[in-house]
């Protein structure tokens, strides 16, 4: 089997957010961007595809990271799970925030593929601008059927089998390839850590990136942003004081006044 | 669903998905950002046998027309593929540049994964714009002005789009009388519409649908939620939680990271990329308040923090707080209110 995943990775919250371009053709503000890591959806979904190859050595397994820029340690970080293939994808940020431009810039990436595909992976956001719009909207332009929200894959008898839960739930849906599906964070697609050898050889390994040019114009433009400071409770927050015994009273009596309100 | 005058923004009710206060505040909602727009409210009301009273709900949140489309072979929970049939019969005559009177048309869709991936793949097929979560939309010339939260939930964005259609999600808000809806209300024939559909629907592959093991109080409307974070250190300490959700008659939520660990399912994750909740009462415990976990929280629930880390960024969002360990302090809490049940 033949899987593609497009990651994107997200700012690392320990530094502020990056300035953003209000001009695309502005130079200089991509150079200010903090450093990215995998996001708990990328993470999740690079485990179900080295879960998927745990049990099919000859799984083939290709990972795309997009960026604007990408970013070379992230490049390294996924190489060290000794995967396939991984090259990077430049984009311009504009079509970070057009579901449809990212989407056809991804069909004409995969079109180019020489193998059949059997599944494309892809965590349920897709880096920091996307809420969730990427992966069907892709399938849409691969014409592929999509299962989103995705807590574990298995290949059986050559078809997927995807699993998910909703609500109360459980689903259980089978599939032939292709594919694509959206992966969720689940107990059971924690990524696992890397061996040090393969870290020691993504060290050293090369990368193609890829950088096209423009995609089909983005449909969708920054007007401005803002870094959200403002705290949601103006009025301070009343803390209980006393004994862990005096505490509990308390706030047991005001959570029934509460209940019974 | 002909327009006549102004345009009309289509809103979207799957009436098998969301309670009638879910869906009363949806289009209520969605009335208010068509004012904005200079837009008038067209409401396709789809289930299995959506009932009349999911019509009159949306006519008083707004609605100035209302489509009740009813299909006895929708899955419930809902199939996208087969919704998406329904509603590629419907939307692309109803979104044409001449229906929306030269204006940008707008299809919205309740903010959850159901609306999220319908909103996408719609605008795939029609060649749309996908906004995605929006927190609020408004007119502008020729176009639309869309505002949303990224990075986590840490910067909020103006977006500007004059390509149509477009398709969004939006999240419910408390509706004005959303109490008071009168069920005994006659609906003008003019007003509503009826559509009893019984063709063929699609679906992808094959699908096994079983109950979960356990059994949850679901977050979407429950009026007090209790949350866990990474600081609950395990399984045995969201077993805590339960006992204390169970005392209040709450629901039972988690942070991603409790989602991560295996301590809570996903569909009762609280937070930017899980559930957008609005309860009365938001019990956080041990959870730090990062903005992503912040962001699934409405702005008008009281939250009452516990965490033994008294500069955690949870008591500055906090209307009440108390620094102490929770392996301290729930046993003596869940025993006094077990005590006055």
């Amino acid at each position: 089997m033949n899987i593609i995943l497009f990651i994107s990775g997200i700012a690392d919250s320990k530094w502020p957010p990056p300035t953003l371009q209000l001009d695309p053709q502005a130079a200089g503000a991509a150079a200010a961007a903090p450093p990215k890591k995998l996001s708990p959806f990328d993470e999740s979904a690079l485990e179900c595809a080295l879960k998927i190859r745990d049990a099919d050595a000859q799984t083939r397994i290709s990972v795309f990271v997009v960026g604007a820029p990408v970013q070379e340690s992230l490049l390294r970080a996924i190489a060290s799970f000794r995967l396939d293939h991984v090259a990077g994808l430049t984009v311009v940020e504009p079509e970070l925030w057009d579901a449809r431009s990212l989407a056809r810039r991804f069909g004409d990436v995969l079109a180019r593929q020489t193998e059949t595909i059997d599944l494309v992976l892809i965590g349920r956001e897709f880096g920091d601008f996307d809420d969730g719009l990427l992966p069907p909207y892709l399938a849409e332009v691969l014409r592929l059927p999509f299962v989103g929200l995705v807590q574990e894959v298995r290949c059986d008898a050559g078809e997927w089998i995807f699993f998910r839960e909703r609500g109360d739930i459980e689903e259980r849906i089978r599939v032939r390839p292709a594919a694509l599906a959206s992966i969720t964070n689940d107990k059971r697609n924690r990524l696992r850590f890397p061996l040090m050898k393969n870290i020691a050889a993504a060290k050293k390994a090369a990368f193609v990136v890829e950088n096209t040019g423009p995609g089909s114009e983005a449909r969708v433009r920054l007007l401005s942003s803002s870094v959200r400071t403002v705290s949601r409770q103006q009025d301070g927050c009343r803390m209980l004081a006393g004994s862990i015994e005096a505490q509990a009273e308390e706030l047991s009596a005001f959570l029934l006044s509460r209940v019974k309100a | 669903m002909e327009s006549k005058g102004m345009p009309a923004i289509h809103v979207v009710v799957l009436a098998d998905e969301l309670d009638r206060l879910e869906a009363r505040g949806f289009v209520a909602a969605a009335t208010a950002m068509a004012v904005s727009i200079g837009a008038t409210v067209d409401a396709l009301i789809i289930g299995v046998a959506p009932g009349e009273m999911y019509a009159k709900d949306a006519v008083q949140a707004g609605a100035g027309r209302v489509a009740l489309i009813s299909h006895p072979a929708l899955m419930v929970p809902a199939h996208t593929d087969q919704l998406l049939a329904l509603l590629e019969d419907v939307l692309p005559q109803a979104m044409t540049p001449a229906q929306s009177g030269g204006h940008v048309s707008l299809c919205l869709f309740h903010a959850d994964a159901v609306g999220e991936e319908l909103a996408a793949r719609l605008a795939a097929r029609m060649d749309g714009t996908a906004l995605g979560r929006c927190s609020n939309i408004e007119g502008r010339a020729g176009g639309l002005r869309v505002h949303k939260s990224v990075f986590g939930g840490r910067m909020d964005v103006a977006l500007a789009t004059d390509a149509g259609p477009c398709f969004a999600v939006i999240r419910s808000i408390k509706a004005a009388g959303a109490d008071a809806t009168d069920d005994s209300a006659r609906l003008s024939d003019e007003a509503v519409t009826h559509f009893n559909l019984d063709d063929t629907l699609p679906a992808i592959g094959h699908i096994s649908r079983n109950p979960s093991q356990q059994q949850r109080k679901r977050l979407e409307g429950a009026r007090i939620i209790v949350s866990g974070g990474r600081g609950m250190e395990g399984p045995d300490g969201f077993l805590q939680l339960q006992q204390l959700a169970d005392a209040l008659g709450a629901a039972l939520g988690g942070s991603l990271p409790a989602v991560d660990a295996g301590w809570a399912p996903v569909s009762h994750q609280v937070g930017q990329s899980g559930k957008y909740v609005t309860p009365e009462l938001y019990v956080a415990v041990a959870l730090s308040g990062t903005p992503q976990h912040m962001a699934g929280i409405g702005p008008d629930t009281d939250i009452v923090a516990i965490n033994s880390d008294e500069g955690a960024e949870i008591f500055k969002g906090a209307k009440t707080g108390v620094v102490a360990d929770w392996k301290e302090l729930l046993p003596a809490l869940i025993r006094r209110l077990d005590q006055a049940a």
